[in-house]
C-alpha cells in the first residue's frame, strides 16, 4: 500500500473530507458496537445497572462451559455437511453456464435471483412445516418413495429406535433426528447467491479454452474437472469462507425450527443461539457473558478465515 | 468543456433517457413526494392539532384481531361524539414486531399517547418513558355517573384495586388495565360429542383422561389423525401444565425454606436446603406432579416439542386436535375461525379419591385476580389529560362491560356483567398460591428446558431428571446466586416486606381471611379490601427500610427472625463494604 505524504494530504484534503462522513458512520455503527462488545465482555453485566469488572472471568467460564463445547461440536458437523452441500450449487451453475441458448441462460439466472427477494425466515418457516411429523411433506415424500420402509428396515437392523412402523418420525422433536434435520434443511441445497457467484466465475472463462479442450477431446465431465472447476476455485474459496462464517454465526434457523431451547436435550443449541439466549431470552440476562461468547465466535471465524486464505491455495 | 450525454440513437440530454426509465423516475419521485406529504401530515397530527383542527390522541396495541380493532374504534367514535374537538387514532401493530416498534418510537420521541404494555412491571422502560399515574388513579372516574360506581375513585372501580397497573419496583401506578386474563383449556364440542358422546367438560383429571382416550380411539379408524390435545413447546414448559401441576402438588412443601414470607420456599432457601442436605426434589409429591404430566403428554400430537403456539392453534382450528391450552384472548379467535362449537374449562385436577394422584393434591390453584391488557401513558404526550380521559371513558362500568362483551373477555371493572359462559374465566380467588420452585437463574433454566422435554419424550426417567436438576442447583445455582446476590437480596427484601404487609392487613381486617402459609391466600375480596392499605404499608416499609432493615442486628448480619434458617448458614452474606454501608445508614436514624 502506498503511503500518503503530508504534502499529498494537503493537496487531496477535499477528497479525504468527503470520506469523513462515511468513515464516521462506519465507526459509529459498525466499529463502536463491536468495541463495546469487547469492553463489556470483561464485565459481569446484565445489560442494565449491574456491572462488575471480572477480567477474563467470562472467557474462562466460556472455555469450561459444556454448552459452548456442544455448540461448536454441532457447528463442526454442520460445516462438514455444508461442504458437500456446496456441490449442487456448483453443478447448477455449470449446467446453466453451458446452456446453448443465451435467452435460457438469462431466464435461469433470473430464476435464481427471484428467491433472493423472499426473506430467509419465510424459507425456514416453510421448512418447519415440511418437517412436521403429522402433515409435513418430508415424511410424505419418504412414504411415497418407499424410503421410509428402507429407513424402518435399517432401524430394525441397527436398533436406532427412531424410524418405527407405527409412528411418523418427529424430525424436530427426537434428539437423534435434530442434527440430520438441520443437514437436510434446504434440500436440494442450490443456494442462489452461491450459484450466482459461480456463474460470475464461469462467465470469465474464455471460449478459446473451451475450444482447446474440445480439440483435445475432453468430454463434459473432463471439461468440468480440468477446465471449469480449476478456473472457478477463487469463487469456490469465497463461498467456502462465506459458508464457514455463515454456519458458525447462524442461529435463526435453529431458533425458528427448534425454539430457544435448541430442541429436546438442547441438541441443536448452536453457539449463536446460546449467545442469544444468554443475552436476551432469560429473565436474568447475562450480556457480559454473551459478549464474550460473541468475541470468541469472532476469533474462531477470524482464525478459520486466516487458515483458509493462507492454506487453501488457488493455482490457475 | 461541457459534454452532453449521447446515446446510440444520437439523442442528447434528457431526450437520451428511454421512456421506460423516464416512467420509472417519475414513479419514484411521485412516490417519494406522496410519502413526504404523508410523513409531514402524520408529524403534524402527532399529539398536536390535526389537519382538521382536532386534537389527535394515538393509541397503539398489539392484538391484531379485527374485533379488537373494531371494538376500540367504536369506543373512539363514541368518545369523539362526546368530545368533538378530539380524534382518537387506534393503531394495531403485530405482536412479533411490537416491542421493537415501541422501542423505536420511544427512543425517537414519537411514542403514541397511549400504548399497550408488553409486560407488567417493566420498571426500566416505565421509569424512562411512562407517566406516573398514581395521583390520577385516586380521582373519581366521571364516566361512572349514574352507575353504582359513581363517586368512586378510579382505582377502586377495578376488581383488584388496579393492582395490575401498580409497579411494585417503582411504588407507583403506571398502567391502566382493561381485562382479566386467565389460562384455560379450549375444546371442540362437536368432537367431544362424536367421540365421547357428550360435550360436557371433564370434572376431574380421571374424566379428562377418559375423554382423551375416547378421542384417540375415535381418530384411529379415520384417514385424518385426530389428537386429543394440541400442545406446544412453550405451554409444555413452565407457563402451562407444568406450572399448574407442580403448584397444585407441591404447595405448602418445604415451608421452612420460606425466606420472604411469601408462603413458599424461595431460591435462597431452596439452595440452603440443598447445601445442608435437608431438601431434595426426589419427593413423592414432586414425582406425582411429573408423573401426571407424563400421562398427559401421551395425548399431545407427535412433535409438539418443536411446535409453536400458532401451529397448535392451527391443529385445533382445523379440527385435528380436540383441546388446546390457551388464554382469554384466544376465545374470540377460535369462535371466529373454527367451524365447530368451542367450549372452555379449567385445567382439571385429580379428585381426592383418585387412587394415583388424589392424596398429593394440595388444593385448587389460586389465581391472582390481577387485571391485565395494560396501557401506559407516554411522557411525551402533548395531551396527557385528554389521553387519560379517554382511558377513563374506556374503563367506565358501561364501556368496559360493552368492550369485554364484544371480545368475550372477562371485565376488569367491578359490577360489570358478563355472560354465564365467560364465568369460566373468572380467576379462582382461593387455593394454592406458592409451591416449590424448581427453576431459577439461566443455567438451571437451561438444564430444565432441555431435560424436561427429554423427560416428556420418554428419553429420561424422573430419577435421572431430578438427579441432574439437584446437581445443577448445587453447582450452577450457587454460582448464579453469588453473582446476583445484591439483586436477589434486594428483591427478597421487597418481596418480604410486601408479603408481611399482606399478612398485617389480614391481622387488621378479620374479613380479609386467614392466610395459611403456602396453602391459601384467602378469598378474592380480601385483595380488594386490603390493597390500598397494603400499598401504604409496603410503601412505608420500603421508604424507611434503612431503619427497619431486618438483616442488621447488633452489628451483625442476621437472617430474618421468621425463618428457621440460622444466620451462620445463610448462604450469601453481603460483602463487608455493603454491610458497613447498611450499618452506617442504620446508625443515622
Amino acid at each position: 500500500m502506498k503511503n500518503v505524504s503530508v504534502s499529498q494530504l494537503k493537496y487531496h484534503w477535499r477528497v479525504y473530507l468527503f470520506v469523513v462522513p462515511s468513515l464516521c458512520l462506519l465507526l459509529t455503527f459498525a466499529y463502536f458496537p463491536a468495541m463495546g462488545a469487547i469492553y463489556y465482555s470483561f464485565f459481569n453485566w446484565d445489560g442494565g445497572f449491574v456491572k462488575e469488572f471480572i477480567g477474563f472471568g467470562n472467557y474462562v467460564r466460556a472455555l469450561g462451559d459444556p454448552y459452548v463445547r456442544h455448540g461448536y461440536y454441532v457447528v463442526a458437523i454442520l460445516v462438514f455437511a455444508n461442504l458437500f452441500k456446496m456441490i449442487p450449487s456448483i453443478a447448477a451453475a455449470v449446467v446453466i453456464h453451458r446452456l446453448k441458448s443465451t435467452r435460457s441462460g438469462y431466464f435461469y439466472r433470473v430464476l435464481f435471483v427471484i428467491p433472493m427477494i423472499i426473506p430467509g425466515i419465510v424459507m425456514i418457516l416453510i421448512w418447519k412445516y415440511f418437517f412436521d411429523p403429522n402433515f409435513g411433506i418430508l415424511n410424505e415424500f419418504l412414504e411415497f418413495t418407499g424410503l421410509m420402509d428402507a429407513l424402518i428396515a435399517l432401524d430394525g437392523a441397527f436398533g436406532w429406535g427412531v424410524f418405527l412402523a407405527d409412528s411418523a418420525p418427529a424430525w424436530l422433536s427426537r434428539p437423534e433426528l435434530i442434527i440430520p434435520a438441520l443437514i437436510i434443511w434446504g434440500f436440494p441445497w442450490v443456494g442462489t447467491i452461491g450459484v450466482l457467484i459461480y456463474l460470475s466465475g464461469l462467465s470469465g472463462i474464455s471460449d478459446d479454452i473451451y475450444d482447446a479442450a474440445k480439440v483435445d477431446g475432453a468430454g463434459p465431465l473432463r471439461t468440468f474437472f480440468s477446465v471449469e472447476l480449476p478456473l472457478i476455485l477463487t469463487q469456490v474459496r469465497i463461498n467456502l469462507i462465506l459458508m464457514i462464517i455463515g454456519t458458525i454465526k447462524e442461529y435463526g434457523l435453529t431458533l425458528v425450527l427448534l425454539g430457544h431451547t435448541g430442541g429436546p436435550g438442547g441438541v441443536g443449541l448452536v453457539p449463536g443461539l446460546y449467545m442469544f439466549r444468554r443475552a436476551f431470552y432469560d429473565k436474568e440476562t447475562e450480556m457480559g457473558y454473551a459478549c464474550s461468547l460473541g468475541i470468541i465466535m469472532f476469533l474462531i471465524i477470524l482464525a478459520l478465515t486466516f487458515v483458509n486464505q493462507k492454506f487453501v491455495r488457488v493455482d490457475k | 468543456m461541457k459534454t452532453k450525454m449521447k446515446t446510440k440513437t444520437g439523442k442528447t440530454g434528457w431526450r437520451a433517457i428511454s421512456p421506460l426509465i423516464m416512467f420509472g423516475l417519475i414513479l419514484l419521485f411521485v412516490s417519494y413526494g406522496i410519502s413526504l406529504v404523508h410523513v409531514i401530515r402524520i408529524r403534524r397530527n402527532m399529539g398536536d392539532i390535526g389537519v382538521d383542527d382536532r386534537i389527535v390522541i394515538r393509541l397503539a396495541h398489539f392484538l391484531s384481531e379485527e374485533n379488537v380493532q373494531s371494538a376500540f374504534s367504536k369506543l373512539a367514535k363514541d368518545y369523539e361524539e362526546l368530545h368533538p374537538d378530539t380524534r382518537i387514532v387506534v393503531q394495531s401493530v403485530p405482536q412479533r414486531a411490537y416491542q421493537q416498534w415501541l422501542n423505536t418510537q420511544q427512543i425517537g420521541g414519537t411514542t403514541p399517547d397511549l400504548f399497550q404494555l408488553q409486560a407488567r412491571g417493566d420498571w426500566t422502560m416505565a421509569s424512562k418513558f411512562q407517566e406516573v399515574l398514581t395521583s390520577q388513579v385516586g380521582q373519581v372516574n366521571p364516566y361512572n355517573v349514574g352507575t353504582d360506581l359513581e363517586g368512586v375513585p378510579w382505582r377502586d372501580t377495578y376488581t383488584d384495586g388496579m393492582e395490575g397497573g401498580y409497579f411494585f419496583s417503582l411504588l407507583e401506578f403506571y398502567g391502566i388495565p382493561m381485562t382479566i386474563e386467565s389460562t384455560r383449556i379450549f375444546y371442540n364440542k362437536d368432537l367431544f360429542r362424536r367421540a365421547a358422546g357428550s360435550d360436557r367438560p371433564p370434572g376431574n383429571f380421571g374424566e379428562w383422561m377418559e375423554i382423551c382416550a375416547a378421542i384417540q380411539a375415535y381418530g384411529e379408524g379415520r384417514d385424518e389423525t385426530i389428537f386429543p390435545i394440541a400442545a406446544t413447546r412453550d405451554y409444555a414448559l413452565l407457563s402451562g401444565f407444568n406450572g399448574f401441576y407442580v403448584t397444585a402438588f407441591t404447595g405448602g412443601l418445604a415451608i421452612p425454606y420460606d425466606v420472604n414470607a411469601g408462603g413458599g420456599p424461595t431460591t435462597q432457601g431452596t439452595l440452603w436446603g440443598f447445601q445442608t442436605g435437608t431438601l431434595d426434589f426426589d419427593q413423592e409429591r414432586v414425582r406425582a406432579a411429573y408423573d401426571i404430566q407424563l400421562e398427559l403428554a401421551e395425548n399431545y400430537q407427535p412433535g409438539f416439542m418443536s411446535d409453536t403456539a400458532d401451529q397448535a392453534r392451527f391443529l385445533f382450528i382445523q379440527g385435528r386436535a380436540g383441546m388446546l391450552l390457551g388464554n382469554t384472548y384466544d376465545l374470540i379467535l377460535f369462535r371466529d375461525t373454527a367451524r365447530f362449537d368451542v367450549g372452555v374449562f379449567r385445567i382439571p385436577l385429580p379428585d381426592p379419591d383418585d387412587p394415583k394422584y388424589g392424596r398429593f393434591v394440595t388444593g385448587r390453584i389460586w389465581e391472582e385476580p390481577v387485571t391485565k391488557f395494560l396501557f401506559g401513558l407516554s411522557k411525551r404526550s402533548s395531551h396527557k389529560e385528554i389521553a387519560l380521559d379517554f382511558m377513563k371513558f374506556a374503563t367506565s362500568l358501561p364501556n368496559n362491560e360493552w368492550f369485554c362483551r364484544q371480545l368475550d373477555w372477562f371485565p376488569a371493572i367491578r359490577g360489570a356483567e358478563t355472560s354465564d359462559e365467560l364465568q369460566v374465566f373468572a380467576p379462582s380467588g382461593e387455593g394454592v398460591s406458592a409451591s416449590l420452585e424448581l427453576v431459577t437463574g439461566p443455567d438451571i433454566g437451561l438444564y430444565f428446558d432441555h431435560n424436561f422435554l427429554l423427560f416428556l419424550g420418554g428419553h429420561l426417567s424422573f430419577d435421572e431428571f431430578m438427579d441432574g436438576l439437584e446437581e445443577i442447583w448445587r453447582t450452577k445455582g450457587e454460582e448464579w446466586l453469588m453473582v446476583k446476590r445484591f439483586a436477589i437480596t434486594r428483591q427478597e427484601d421487597i418481596s418480604r416486606e410486601r408479603n408481611l404487609s399482606r399478612s398485617r392487613v389480614r391481622v387488621l381486617f378479620e374479613e380479609a381471611g386467614e392466610m395459611n402459609p403456602g396453602q391459601t391466600m384467602g378469598s378474592g375480596t380480601a385483595y380488594q379490601l386490603g390493597v390500598q392499605i397494603v400499598q401504604a404499608f409496603f410503601a412505608h416499609s420500603f421508604n424507611y427500610r434503612q431503619f427497619i432493615h431486618p438483616h442488621i442486628k447488633d452489628g451483625t448480619y442476621q437472617f430474618p427472625p421468621h425463618s428457621l434458617m440460622p444466620a451462620e448458614l445463610y448462604p450469601i452474606p453481603p460483602p463487608d463494604h455493603v454491610l458497613e454501608e447498611m450499618l452506617h445508614r442504620g446508625g443515622q436514624k
